[in-house]
């Protein structure tokens, strides 16, 4: 497979060489799978037909706010029996990550419970950070002489908080503003996927005040970043970024993600790239205004195309 | 005009300073007081310009009050200020909205001093100051419930204590709308610290609104133009040539003043230590920073640019 292919629209016989070439696949899932509730046609047969096949599938998301028991559930939920170390999940990631630097001491986490969860898991102790910490609703000022702080953090993680406020960034700056302590960020997608017009603020909106306020910038462990597949290698030695696909609807995680590690990529246009949004990045990447990494080696419609061109050259 | 910068004030140079200059701008925070605490000699040297005929204003990004407030604040701790010395960013976003001849309705993630300058002015905001709450048990936003106002057209952003994910939402949601205007008041990233805590600053509401949207703002505030563009408009007769801007922070103060062509004085009582400054004069030299950062004059505090002046002043009555 040449690697100085980009945006080849997907073919009948690019996919039985992609099913020919490649032990393992990695799926992005809102935008791809699913765009939740709905889970869009032919994905669950997809997954099923590629494990038949004997392929080995990871779900790779920068989705914070959920653990490996909670999305293995829904996978089988919705007909594929999923095991939890399938899932890449950033809260899980950020529990692996801080086991593999032998991390000791307490976290101030800014997000959801999914990360208290999958940290916990691991041994690791939160002191603060999750869940509401509001100021009284007729409060015109922050008076600090209140505030209790802890006195021995080491660690302040950003991840998405639909609680996120005032306080909590406060106290992230204030801890982070003292020596030694480290600074990790799940992602920083700007917004989640949406199918309606509203624009939900992703991780990316939560770190971005953080690291205004504390005027640091943090390891993110997510899409593009290497850590995900280092932690899938970790967990499973024998997978080989050379005859791995990554699937995926966001160019600059997933896309740029796969190409980094020298996976093949497949950018879906059921999520948040449009053919028109891929044509105009294409454009720049030629003006040499954008990353070159950003583009998919294949593109395809949606991961129902995918399994008909598989089905298809079965049939042949 | 010398172009030496940081250069320290002493007696040479105070002549200068009183008889080239009518107006005086004054920064707040970390200038005149470090709150709640007057900075010892503040109030008697505003009162000493403003015997010996100068015009003093108060030019600040703080939001969180309003013109007659600030005034009040200042009347209190010994200084008859009138509402119009204050140029501070809530005034000065009703100002702009005027001098575009706005018609709409705001979004407005602000405190109430938003409400009531915009109001005076006749905007109107229709939402966004005060608290907005998501249920504390929520770990999921249904976005078929929230409620949004379809004759939106500007979206401001300011100091938010009461900045939440729904307030973001919403921001980014109208911005995400066609011909809709982006404000920010100022991007200051912290607020004036006590020891205790790092007080994130509008800077930090701003950042968060800027990466749901993708969106940049016309940010008011210094260091930006606006700010003195207000006083220009409200003081007509005010020459930049013959004005000093008093300020702690290199980066908003000091940069605002030499943009615009005053002379700078940074005072080393706030936000800039004299440590700093040699380090960011570091960085000039090397290239690597901005020279207007650097102020002509740098002095202790206030204080000892009262006590310059009264200096003077025995050395003239004698």
């Amino acid at each position: 497979m040449s690697t100085n292919e980009v945006c080849v629209g997907l073919t009948e016989i690019h996919s039985k060489s992609l099913l020919n070439n490649n032990d393992t696949f990695l799926f992005d899932c809102d935008g791809v799978l699913w765009n939740f509730p709905e889970i869009f046609p032919g994905a669950i047969e997809l997954l099923n037909y590629l494990t038949e096949q004997g392929k080995q599938l990871f779900f790779v998301t920068n989705n914070s706010t959920k653990t490996q028991d909670d999305y293995a559930k829904r996978f089988s939920d919705i007909g594929y029996k999923a095991k939890p170390e399938q899932i890449i999940c950033t809260a899980w990631l950020t529990a692996q990550h801080l086991k593999s630097i032998n991390f000791k001491g307490q976290c101030y986490v800014i997000g959801m419970q999914s990360m208290a969860h999958e940290l916990e898991k691991e041994g690791f102790q939160i002191c603060g950070g999750i869940g509401p910490d509001p100021l009284a609703s007729d409060a015109n000022a922050m008076k600090t002489d209140t505030l209790k702080l802890d006195k021995n953090v080491d660690c302040v993680i950003s991840a998405l908080d639909l609680h996120i406020s005032y306080i909590k960034i406060l106290k992230a700056a204030t801890y982070l503003n003292r020596p030694n302590v480290l600074f990790l960020a799940t992602n920083d997608d700007a917004s989640l996927p949406q199918s309606d017009e509203i624009v939900m603020p992703g991780a990316g909106a939560v770190l971005a005040s953080v690291a205004a306020a504390s005027c640091r910038a943090p390891t993110i462990l997510g899409k593009p970043h290497a850590a995900m597949f280092d932690a899938i290698r970790l967990a499973f030695p024998d997978v080989d970024p050379k005859r791995t696909v990554m699937i995926g609807d966001r160019v600059e995680t997933d896309i740029a993600f796969g190409n980094r590690q020298g996976a093949t990529t497949l950018l879906v246009f059921s999520g948040a790239t449009s053919e028109k949004n891929l044509n105009n990045l294409k454009q720049n990447v030629e003006k040499k205004t954008a990353e070159q990494d950003n583009l998919p080696n294949f593109c395809v419609k949606d991961v129902g195309q995918f399994l008909q061109f598989l089905q298809s050259t079965e049939k042949k | 005009m010398s172009t030496a910068v940081c250069t320290r004030l002493n007696e040479i140079h105070i002549e200068t300073i009183i008889n080239d200059h009518d107006t005086f701008l004054f920064d707040c925070d970390g200038v005149l007081w470090c709150s709640p605490t007057v900075l010892p000699g503040a109030i008697e040297l505003l009162n000493y310009l403003t015997t010996l005929g100068k015009r003093v204003l108060f030019v600040t990004n703080n939001s969180l009050k309003t013109q007659k407030g600030f005034a009040q604040w200042l009347n209190e701790i010994g200084y008859q200020a009138k509402p119009e010395q204050v140029i501070c960013t809530a005034w000065i976003t009703a100002q702009y909205l005027k001098s575009i001849n706005f018609k709409g309705h705001c979004y407005c993630i602000g405190m109430q001093s938003m409400v009531e300058e915009l109001g005076r002015e006749g905007f109107h905001i229709s939402d966004g100051v005060g608290p907005d709450p998501i249920s504390p048990e929520t770990d999921w936003i249904e976005t078929s419930t929230i409620k949004f106002d379809d004759h939106i057209n500007c979206v401001i952003s300011a100091f938010d204590i009461h900045i939440n994910y729904l307030k973001i939402v919403k921001a980014a949601t109208y911005l995400s709308r066609p011909d809709v205007l982006f404000l920010a008041t100022n991007d200051d990233v912290t607020t004036p610290q006590n020891d205790i805590a790092v007080l994130p600053g509008e800077g930090t509401i701003l950042a968060s609104i800027v990466a749901a949207s993708g969106r940049s703002p016309t940010i008011l505030g210094k260091p930006r133009a606006p700010m003195f563009d207000s006083i220009r408009l409200a003081f007509p007769d005010v020459k930049s040539t013959r004005t000093l801007m008093v300020g702690d922070r290199l980066e908003t103060d000091i940069l605002f003043g030499n943009r615009q062509g005053l002379t700078t004085l940074l005072v080393f009582s706030g936000a800039t230590s004299e440590k700093k400054l040699d380090t960011v004069k570091q960085a000039v030299d090397k290239n690597t920073a901005e020279k207007e950062l650097l102020p002509k004059f740098c002095i202790k505090d206030v204080n000892h640019l009262l006590q310059l002046l009264l200096s003077r002043q025995k050395i003239l009555s004698k």
